[in-house]
């Protein structure tokens, strides 16, 4: 590799690195070529034949999707022979394809259609009688139509090699040959009656496949690709903040999809991206304020909601300031949770104000002492070390990029968690199996002397050579990417960011934080800082009034927050559903969901994305940056409020450096703009060491290791606020099945 | 020019301006005395559309979506759904069928493109043209009227002229 070789396509000249697929150099430098088994970054398949080109010395066509480019290559693409033997192979794929178009959901995006448009009047030489196959429903989510399959096994590679879940496989033999779950064996019964592909259920498979043989339950005949308008927008789901084309028609959710985007995710999305994304369409989403009198909610008009509430709140805080707690979320985008600190802090005056999130990122990014990697950068890492969090369950795309740099080339990934993850048990070369909450053991053994080790090795029940490894290679690793995990908090999340400037500056460490949500990262830059389970504690008595926006802490956190919840004298809620927590408010104001509004998320790559207005909001919906302007006009209070997220997200950029210079236009041309974050000193390792120490010191020695493997979906598939209210995910992993899964912290 | 000059010159004038429709009298009426009697139509005249059904009665729209992608006024509105119910349970050919199928007269050109493009042969130009209304929402034809166009093809007050009386009626002209 490295070599650049000279080569002639169709008589013009170009250049490419030595070892590029035939067929990549010519679609890079726009000389279509067709294909169907051809797939970027999967290995090459040829069942085809459709990419066939006449490379001049050789003697047979050959498949330019399993050529590698040589030196002096003289390539023709475009001749009557290669017309003839693609249309021969055509002849092939349609001999049993059942040309149902009108009924076919890839009616208008389907490679075969094109491919048939492109080459004229194919030869029809078989005339046999079709072998015509009922549809399998292979999972709430996916069926498959064996007839129409072209048989290029995308959907298996994309299963095995990208995903790494194996659910796909060819069953049967020649002409009967199908496309089916593993482990299906021979009984073909099975297959047509009740659900049978136990995987992630991704989907990616279904995006891949060219034709309409794979397809997605959730938008089957809502639509045709020109019927509907399909806008880029980010993933509501997690902090990976994949993008998404947001298909809609009229003004109801048909689907998301993903292919062709430029986006940082490229094709990938995970079961809650593309299937838990129709909530914003249901039903049971409020749309007009309410105000609670006595047990019973009554709607009302939003001035006389907003009225009543500017009077609670001026009334309450006319005592004590600070008596009024304002509290987001790491949902809301960034506009809304500016608009809710500057709420707070000019309009209020408390210091009361926050978000409901169990995270410490604020305290993280203050001891930054290297950049953050882009998930990009992570496909290409070479050592890769994985301190806590489940990427595959909860950070899928992270998951993805990790599996990425493994498969491509070898990269060493080294695993510390207290659970048996998938990428623990799969991808890891070295898996340190650790003691649930020991995670501080295991960095102090990276910062501390040897002599030390034996003594963490026993805190975090693991073997003193295992940690000995991870500690030599950590030390030893020109190149370094640490992705660090949730759970990872406090003292050993602020040593975790230490660890690069530890490590010495001239090696090239990046980090990659595993925050939860959509904008867990965006919320703390606003200013809204993670202390919400503080606050709470503060309920009924040094804090009277709270408005909360975007949380539903009685769900994920449970009767502590809603016994607090219910010591407040008043309590307003925006939402988009009737949560539990809602249900404890004296007024609800309904808001835009992510898909009914402009503005940006920052992802865990603290990449700044836009998320665009794909629908209008049902009813009386508003976003919640101006619930809370409307809010503080009503208090007669100036929050120097701007009417419009772009104007807002300008303050933003005008206040945080991080933000300087990112503008919604450069967003729109980038897709997705890394903030620039100031890195912090580095601190001396004893004070490191020490604050570790404390840590350690926590570490419940008599705990076990939590020997059970991660089970597939107890993340992906948990139900929650949002995926509840979702159909297709509701009737997969609805309540009834939600029990048996054993629910982790929400 | 005397008097009688110019009785005669107008005269001749009248007779020229009328020649044409003097030479019609004697020849075949064409005129419809509509509404009283039915008109005449081609049989390839584009009126207001009926859905088709197949030989069982089972309506033959998918629910494509071809027809609305041709129209060029953006008068077809349709939404579609399953039906698994084996074929002689349900109303319908195929599994995908129109839930709803709604034409706008309003916008609608009557320019045959939908029926050039159905591949199912499901919608098809009748031969009403009394598609006068007295309130706009009328226009807007649901899925169930349309069904019912075909058969009230048979009693429209119109006669449909085949190729053949065409053809005579061309020579006789
Ligand atoms: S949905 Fe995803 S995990 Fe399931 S078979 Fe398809 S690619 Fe594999
Ligand atoms: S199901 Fe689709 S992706 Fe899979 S082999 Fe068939 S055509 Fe290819
Ligand atoms: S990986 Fe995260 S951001 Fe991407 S689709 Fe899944 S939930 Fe959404
Ligand atoms: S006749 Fe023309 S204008 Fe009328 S519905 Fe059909 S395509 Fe549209
Ligand atoms: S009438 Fe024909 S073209 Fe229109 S949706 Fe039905 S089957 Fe498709
Ligand atoms: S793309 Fe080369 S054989 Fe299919």
């Amino acid at each position: 590799m490295g070599d650049i070789v000279n080569l002639k396509i169709n008589g013009k000249d170009y250049q490419a690195p030595k070892g590029k697929l035939l067929i990549e150099v010519c679609l890079e430098n726009g000389i279509h070529v067709p294909n169907f088994c051809y797939y970027p970054d999967l290995t090459p398949q040829a069942a085809c034949r459709m990419c066939l080109v006449r490379i001049e010395k050789m003697h047979k066509l050959a498949t330019s999707c399993t050529v590698e480019v040589g030196e002096g290559m003289v390539v023709h693409t475009e001749t009557e022979e290669l017309l003839e033997a693609r249309k021969g192979m055509l002849d092939f794929i349609l001999g049993n394809h059942p040309l149902d178009c009108p009924v076919c959901d890839k009616g208008g995006q389907c490679e075969l259609q094109d491919m048939v448009f492109e080459h004229g009047t194919v030869y029809a030489h078989y005339n046999v009688k079709k072998q015509a196959t009922p549809e399998w429903r292979l999972s709430p989510f996916i069926a498959y139509d064996p007839q129409r399959c072209v048989r290029c096994y995308r959907c298996i590679r994309e299963c095995t090699e990208v995903m790494d879940v194996n659910a796909l496989g060819k069953i049967f033999r020649g002409t009967h040959e199908v496309i089916g779950p593993y482990g299906l064996g021979m009984d073909k019964r099975g297959m047509d009656k009740g659900y049978s592909l136990d995987c992630e259920q991704c989907g990616n498979c279904v995006e891949i496949c060219p034709v309409g043989a794979l397809l997605s339950v959730d938008s089957r005949f809502r639509s045709r690709p020109w019927d509907m308008k399909e806008t880029v927008t980010t993933c509501t789901h997690c902090g990976d903040g994949c993008q998404i084309n947001l298909g809609v028609r009229g003004n109801d959710y048909v689907r998301v999809a993903s292919k062709d985007m430029k986006g940082i995710n490229g094709e990938f999305l995970c079961v809650k991206g593309r299937y838990g994304c129709s909530f914003i369409s249901s039903q049971e989403r409020i749309t007009k304020p309410m105000i609670r009198r006595g047990d019973k909610f009554e709607e009302v008009s939003w001035e006389e909601a907003l009225r009543f509430t500017a009077n609670k709140l001026k009334e309450i805080s006319a005592k004590n300031k600070d008596s009024v707690a304002i509290l987001g979320s790491p949902r809301l985008t960034n506009e809304s949770s500016f608009t809710l600190r500057r709420f707070a802090e000019k309009g209020l005056g408390t210091s009361n104000f926050g978000q409901v999130a169990d995270s410490d990122w604020d305290r993280f990014f203050a001891n930054l002492t290297a950049p953050i990697a882009t998930h990009n950068q992570v496909k290409k890492a070479k050592n890769i070390l994985m301190i806590g969090g489940d990427a595959t369950e909860n950070h899928p795309l992270s998951a993805m990029v990790i599996r990425y740099a493994v498969r491509k080339h070898n990269a060493n990934l080294m695993v510390v968690n207290s659970r048996r993850t998938k990428i623990a048990r799969r991808q890891a070369k070295l898996f340190l199996h650790i003691r649930p909450e020991s995670e501080a053991a295991i960095v102090a053994a990276i910062f501390e002397s040897e002599s030390e080790l034996a003594r963490l090795a026993d805190l975090a029940k693991v073997k003193v050579e295992q940690l000995q490894k991870l500690r030599e290679k950590v030390l030893g690793s020109e190149e370094l990417t640490i992705v660090v995990g949730p759970e990872v908090q406090g003292a050993t999340l602020e040593a975790v960011a230490q660890l690069a400037g530890f490590l010495n500056k001239e090696r090239a460490v990046n980090y990659l934080p595993l925050a939860k949500y959509n904008n867990s990262i965006g919320s703390v830059d606003m200013g809204l800082k993670p202390n919400g389970h503080n606050l709470m504690k503060a309920f009924g008595s040094q804090i009277q009034a709270l408005y909360l926006a975007g949380s539903n802490p009685v769900e994920q956190y449970g009767k502590d927050w809603e016994n607090a919840l219910r010591k407040l004298s008043f309590l307003a809620v925006a939402e988009l559903f009737m949560t539990q927590t809602a249900r404890l408010a004296d007024v609800v104001f309904p808001v835009n969901s992510f898909a009914e509004q402009d503005g940006t998320f920052t992802n865990n790559a603290t990449q700044v994305q836009r998320v665009q207005r794909a629908l209008e909001g049902a009813g009386q919906v508003r976003p919640d940056w101006m619930v809370i302007n409307a809010l503080a006009r009503e208090m007669r209070v100036d929050i120097g409020a701007k009417g419009s997220s772009v104007s807002i997200f300008r303050d933003v950029t005008a206040e945080l450096a991080s933000y300087n210079g990112i503008t919604y236009e450069r967003i729109k041309k980038e897709s997705a703009v890394q903030t620039t974050r100031a890195l912090a000193q580095t601190k001396d390792s004893s004070i490191i060491c020490k604050d570790l120490a404390a840590e350690c010191s926590k570490i419940n020695t008599s705990a076990e290791l939590n020997k059970t493997n991660v089970a597939q979906g107890e993340g992906l598939f948990r139900i929650g606020t949002m995926t509840r209210h979702s159909p297709v995910m509701q009737e997969a992993f609805g309540e009834s099945k939600e029990e048996k899964a054993e629910t982790v912290n929400a | 020019m005397s008097i009688l000059g110019e009785v005669v010159e107008s005269v001749k004038a009248i007779v020229k301006g009328l020649r044409v429709t003097l030479s019609y009298i004697p020849k075949e009426k064409l005129t419809n005395q509509y509404p009283d009697e039915p008109v005449q139509v081609f049989s390839a005249y584009r009126g207001e559309h009926y859905l088709n059904v197949d030989e069982n009665g089972k309506e033959r729209c998918v629910a494509c979506f071809l027809c609305s992608a041709a129209c060029p006024a953006n008068a077809i509105y349709i939404e579609a759904d399953e039906d698994l119910r084996p074929y002689k349970e349900r109303f319908t050919k195929e599994e995908r069928f129109a839930k709803v199928y709604n034409i706008d007269y309003g916008k609608c050109i009557l320019c045959g493109f939908c029926v050039e493009a159905c591949p199912k042969d499901a919608i098809k130009h009748g031969h009403n043209f009394e598609m006068a209304v007295t309130n706009f929402a009328d226009l807007i034809k649901d899925k169930t009227y349309l069904l019912k166009n075909r058969e009230r093809e048979s009693q429209l007050p119109v006669i449909i002229i085949d190729e053949i009386t065409r053809e005579k009626y061309a020579k006789a002209k």
